[in-house]
């Protein structure tokens, strides 16, 4: 009875999962960016034949 | 993340980085870490809030914190695939997450051991080295010879293919994932039965859980899974006794780099 209590709080948490509305499939915005370097980057200067893998982190810094 | 810059580049996949650090911390940061692919600065956070990937709820030096995660676009900056945990403590390792990108192939490294009549299998694991939090993944890879089978779930009283993997204090074992086998029919003893042929593997993936012990180390330690492979090899005619073999995956964890960047 206590499990179906939690299952129906989770479900109705305010909190959504982060990049909810990215949804696989459709065009996203792409970045356009200084990078390490002080290179300025974009898709296009980012990506390879089969595309970009984008990996989003936290900090460099903690 | 460096070492797998060379296997995203051989499968044509560009690699970068985002956070919402400055250039500066983040060239620090590279130079320490010796990181070459493109770290990207979103400072005020403009991109991470385009993409819906800044943590609302951060507050005081973390405001404006993305959410992490990875994103894959394809050629035309269409989204393919997106990993978001929901626990930023569980990170995939490159070489897992490549294993998930390409599901046909599995990154990292394989010892190969010699069974009995001709049948063969290798210990492969994704990572050699990790870090409280990984998500990693051991695999079993078996080579069938051809005319023999081995048995999936269901196999009745033939011993189906088993991997038991032992606990350890600082690891959480994931569900070992075995492909669906096929139906044969077996003439001699009129019966059809779940088998696998030719190539089988078996993953299962684990995390470094987060604890006191892990998150205090100073320096890197040994650490070995351990488990027991079970299985039954036979042809169409003849079954070879069920085998039960000790197997084990040795890793490194290695400590959190709590250095940061702007106190060098």
């Amino acid at each position: 009875m206590s499990r179906l209590l939690l299952i129906l709080l989770l479900s109705t948490a305010a909190w959504a999962a982060p990049g909810a509305e990215l949804k696989p499939g459709s065009a996203i915005p792409t970045p356009t960016a200084t990078d390490q370097f002080g290179k300025p980057q974009t898709f296009d200067s980012l990506k390879g034949p089969n595309g970009l893998v984008l990996v989003v982190f936290r900090s460099a810094d903690w | 993340m460096q070492q797998a810059e060379a296997r995203f580049k051989e499968h044509g996949l560009g690699l970068a980085g985002l956070s919402y650090d400055s250039p500066e911390v983040l060239k620090t940061f590279s130079q320490r870490k010796g990181i070459r692919f493109p770290l990207l600065a979103d400072p005020e956070s403009s991109y991470l809030k385009q993409l819906g990937l800044m943590n609302d709820q951060a507050k005081g030096f973390t405001k404006g914190v993305a959410h992490p995660g990875v994103l894959w676009l394809d050629s035309s900056g269409r989204l393919k695939e997106k990993f978001f945990e929901e626990s930023y403590r569980d990170r995939l390792t490159a070489n897992t997450l490549l294993g998930r990108l390409f599901p046909e192939l599995i990154m990292g490294e394989a010892r190969p051991v010699k069974a009995e009549s001709g049948l063969n299998y290798r210990l492969r694991q994704s990572d050699q080295e990790v870090i409280m939090g990984s998500l990693f993944e051991v695999a079993v890879e078996f080579d069938i010879p051809s005319g023999a089978h081995l048995y999936g779930p269901g196999a009745g009283s033939y011993q189906a293919v088993k991997l038991e993997l032992e606990d350890h204090p600082w690891l959480e074992v994931g569900a070992v994932e075995l492909p669906r086998p096929h139906l044969e029919r077996l003439e001699a003893i009129q019966e059809t039965v779940p088998v696998y042929t030719q190539k089988l593997r078996l993953r299962v993936p684990v995390l470094v859980k987060s604890s006191k012990e892990v998150a205090g180390l100073q320096e890197s330690r040994p650490l070995t899974l351990k488990g027991r492979l079970s299985y039954q090899m036979c042809t169409a005619t003849t079954c070879l006794l069920p085998q039960q073999k000790s197997v084990s995956w040795s890793l490194k964890v290695v400590p959190l780099d709590r250095v940061r960047a702007s106190d060098r």
